[in-house]
């Protein structure tokens, strides 16, 4: 019985709450970059450091015939998402989109684009904008539990060696395919 | 039903036979588990490469994703398997069968038996579920789907999935030194094994990789990853084995897996998005995502390998010598044919604007060489650790098993 009541306990542990995409923007800002107006949509707000996020830009008339770059400015220095080259988001594909990125550090945060349409290029900025502490508990406890098996691991490789102490037998010098 | 003690009370796990047929069960049973144990283990590869290429190229997910059905359903064929094997093997020994209680290990004080192989097995794929069903499902709670692959829950997860995949290489290990020193054909044995180091060296390696990115290097690292992981398992298996032939029969099970995971991953990922109306991203190649951190000419190594012991054989050299020159040629070959993984070089190409990837390559070129030198040190010494550990996987079940029955 002991044993069944475990099981069930830990199938019903292992039924999870459903994960869904993310819903419809909280936030919105308009953009001017050059000549365009861009909505920009956040899909969590105020965002937060290492949470997952999509970001969406919706330039005035649409995306077709326009190319997009971007370039994010955090408090520890610029970098880029898929070489700076901003596509479609691949649920919604009308816009264009960041999806499933996760902003690293909480701070004052800017994101530099240019936009390139049939005729003019357009530059303008997002933000400064802020981005929340990091939710959740301090890392290392968690990354000491994450790395719990590697003890187990470790010690049963430890163990085993000292006890096999496989280069003082035969077979660490000669084939001894019997042994 | 775990106390059921005396045998003639009636147990789910009591199989009612006479004593001489409930020992051939047993035994023919734990023979047979080898292979849902290897399905299952595969099954969690082939799920686990899907779903990372899932989250490169289209990105969200929910539990119930066909990928994480793979992982999670292999990860469950396996740990069933390893339960089942312990309550069959429990059950022999309770009645006495001593053939049996000489080829497991006991656990729990005693009360549970099982070859050690299954047992790691088990309880690894319990610290799965522990890390998948809950740790994991808290962590999305709090950050919401997932941006990399290296958090901590997953980082339990897949050491989880290590230890089932050692789990299985222990067991198949066992079966090849039983087929050897039995005098019948090891080559069907050979084969289960060459394909459970197969898929655990694989699976090892993406992560390692990147993790080793973190150390070392960029034109460095992802030769010194793949050398201490795959000079290990060449020497590995030829010393678990011992068998001629049977490392080039691993070279090409793993060339096979490494084939059908390159066609069918990418191809299932695009398939299953547009089933469930969803779309690939524009910012991504497709390109193989878990097989493209893997060498392409292990295969070349594991001839080479079988030349050297072959001649070490033949010329009475010490076999600890013939690993190390094993080790150090199989850095040589997988390093100086393949020094970036194909998935770093595609990256490379397609996103790096032409000027940044012109100054990039001559570079990499021009620390070929020396890579491959520092490789074939690191190679050598690599080989006569994998040479040792062979022994230990081989000999492990000579100090786990305890022929006492149980409580």
């Amino acid at each position: 019985m002991r044993l069944w009541a475990l099981l069930i306990v830990a199938m019903v542990a292992m039924l999870p709450s459903m994960v869904f995409a993310h819903e419809a923007d909280p936030h919105h800002e308009l953009v001017t970059v050059g000549p365009y107006l861009v909505e920009v949509g956040f899909s969590q707000w105020p965002p937060l450091a290492e949470q997952s996020l999509d970001i969406t830009l919706m330039p005035e008339g649409g995306i077709t015939g326009k190319e997009a770059t971007a370039i994010f400015h955090s408090p520890g220095g610029p970098f880029v998402e898929h070489n700076g080259i901003v596509g479609r988001h691949p649920r919604m594909r009308d816009y264009w989109g960041f999806d499933l990125i996760a902003l690293p550090e909480a701070g004052e945060w800017t994101i530099d684009l240019v936009i390139t349409g049939p005729e003019v290029e357009g530059r303008g900025t997002i933000g400064p904008f802020t981005v929340g502490e990091r939710p959740g508990p301090t890392p290392l406890p968690m990354w000491l539990i994450g790395l719990l098996p590697l003890v187990g691991i470790g010690i049963g490789a430890v163990v085993s060696w000292k006890r096999i102490r496989p280069g003082t037998l035969p077979e660490a010098t000669e084939w001894s395919p019997s042994s | 039903m775990a106390t059921h003690t005396a045998s003639p009370s009636p147990s789910a796990i009591d199989l009612h036979l006479p004593s001489s047929q409930a020992e051939s069960v047993a035994l023919v049973a734990t023979r047979w588990a080898s292979v849902p144990f290897m399905v299952g283990v595969l099954m969690s590869y082939l799920g686990f490469s899907w779903d990372v290429q899932w989250h490169t190229d289209v990105g969200p997910d929910t539990f119930f994703t066909a990928p994480h059905l793979m992982l999670y359903s292999g990860i469950g064929v396996a740990g069933l398997t390893c339960l089942v094997v312990t309550l069959v093997c429990t059950a022999a020994a309770r009645r006495g069968d001593t053939r049996v209680m000489n080829q497991t290990t006991p656990i729990l004080w005693g009360r549970y038996r099982a070859p050690i192989g299954y047992l790691i097995g088990g309880f690894a794929a319990v610290a799965f579920l522990l890390y998948g069903g809950i740790f994991d499902q808290w962590w999305h709670d709090l950050y919401g789907f997932d941006v990399t692959l290296i958090s901590p829950p997953h980082v339990g997860l897949i050491l989880s999935i290590f230890m089932i995949m050692a789990g299985a290489l222990v067991a198949m290990s066992g079966d090849v030194r039983r087929a050897v020193r039995s005098g019948s054909s090891p080559w069907l044995a050979v084969i289960v094994l060459g394909l459970a180091a197969s898929i655990l060296y694989s699976f090892l390696t993406p992560t390692a990789v990147e993790a080793h990115s973190l150390f070392v290097s960029v034109f460095l690292w992802p030769g010194i990853a793949t050398t201490l992981i795959f000079a290990t398992m060449m020497t590995m298996v030829t010393s678990i084995a011992r068998v001629p032939g049977a490392t080039l029969v691993t070279g090409v099970v793993y060339t096979a897996l490494l084939g059908l995971t390159w066609v069918f991953v990418p191809w299932v990922t695009r398939e299953y998005a547009s089933s469930i109306g969803l779309f690939v991203r524009d910012t991504v190649t497709g390109y193989p995502a878990v097989p493209g951190f893997l060498p392409v000419f292990l295969v070349l190594a594991s001839l080479a390998v079988e030349a050297i012991f072959w001649v070490a054989r033949r010329q009475r050299w010490s076999l600890r010598v013939a690993a190390m020159a094993a080790g150090a040629i199989t850095a040589v070959i997988i390093v100086a044919a393949q020094p970036i993984p194909g998935i770093y070089l595609n990256y490379f190409e397609n996103n790096l604007p032409a000027e940044i990837w012109g100054d990039l390559a001559p570079n990499i070129a021009a620390s070929r060489w020396p890579t491959v030198a520092l490789c074939a040190l690191i190679g050598a010494l690599v080989g006569w650790f994998g040479w040792n550990l062979g022994i230990v996987l081989r000999r492990i079940p000579d100090i786990a098993t305890r022929g006492d029955q149980p409580a």
